[in-house]
């Protein structure tokens, strides 16, 4: 059985390093994806996804598991992701170098879907915010409404109301197809 | 957990792509990682045990090493003037 992510950060807080691999092993692609779609860049994703890992290594001595990991590790993010926004604005990166996914041949259809993405990633770049941030969070990092609100320091109404917000909207982008 | 998912959304939020950080990235934060926890602090609370040997052994090592090199030192700036008040 896996070690809970609650325990590896104890672990880690008291020196053990293996610990912390396997932690960043088992979080690394979500918290990227949930960094990298709401930047503008490449660069900039990466340049932010190492800040929010380098305040965990400095947070380590003061983790005292009260919530779940992936919550204070969203936390985290979040207050990283803010600062960014405060200084740059939002935007989210771009398609052009992707394929659309789909095994049909036919490069009429492959258009087609490629189009259909480009919409989906135009309404989440649309999105406000807090919205789009309120959707990564729960699809890409699982969390539920209570821990969005914990992440992001709202109260669980305002969470769930900027989640369904965004949903809808998404929702809207899929049917147009 | 209430799950707020459309179907939908969730199948094409997921064709976006699955992208990971690059190799070189996961290596410099590893690599950060390790050097946090080998640098911590010494423990406010004394050590216990085997461990409290190593203090004094090594301060008695390196006050030893030190008289070493200082007589070693004087040693040869003795032999240094020796010689050349021969040559003289």
């Amino acid at each position: 059985m896996e070690a809970p992510d609650e325990q590896l950060m104890l672990a880690y807080r008291d020196g053990n390093a293996a610990a912390f691999e396997t932690l960043y092993l088992r979080h690394r692609g979500r918290l990227f994806r949930f960094v990298l779609r709401s930047v503008k860049s490449r660069a900039t994703a990466e340049e932010l996804f190492q800040e929010i890992w380098m305040r965990v290594i400095e947070a380590r001595e003061r983790y005292a598991p009260q919530a779940r990991f992936t919550t204070w590790l969203y936390t985290i993010a979040h207050h990283r992701m803010v600062d960014h926004w405060r200084r740059r604005g939002l935007s989210l990166v771009e398609l052009d170098e992707q394929d659309p996914p789909g095994d049909s041949p036919d490069p009429a259809r492959q258009l087609e879907a490629r189009e259909a993405l480009a919409r989906f990633a135009q309404a989440l770049e649309a999105l406000p915010v807090a919205q789009r941030e309120a959707f990564l969070l729960h699809e890409e990092a699982g969390l539920s409404i209570a821990e969005i609100a914990a992440a992001t320091g709202s109260n669980a109404e305002a969470a769930k109301s900027r989640l369904r917000y965004a949903v809808a909207k998404l929702k809207a982008a899929v049917q147009d197809d | 957990m209430t799950d707020e998912r459309d179907p939908k959304v969730s199948r094409r939020y997921r064709e976006l792509g699955a992208e990971e950080p690059p190799t070189g990235l996961d290596a410099g934060i590893l690599a950060a990682s390790r050097r946090a926890v080998k640098t911590r602090l010494a423990p406010l609370v004394p050590p216990t045990g085997r461990r409290r040997w190593y203090f004094p052994v090594a301060a008695a090592a390196i006050i030893t090493l030190a008289v070493a090199v200082t007589v070693h030192v004087e040693r040869q700036k003795r032999q240094r003037s020796a010689g050349r008040a021969a040559k003289s």
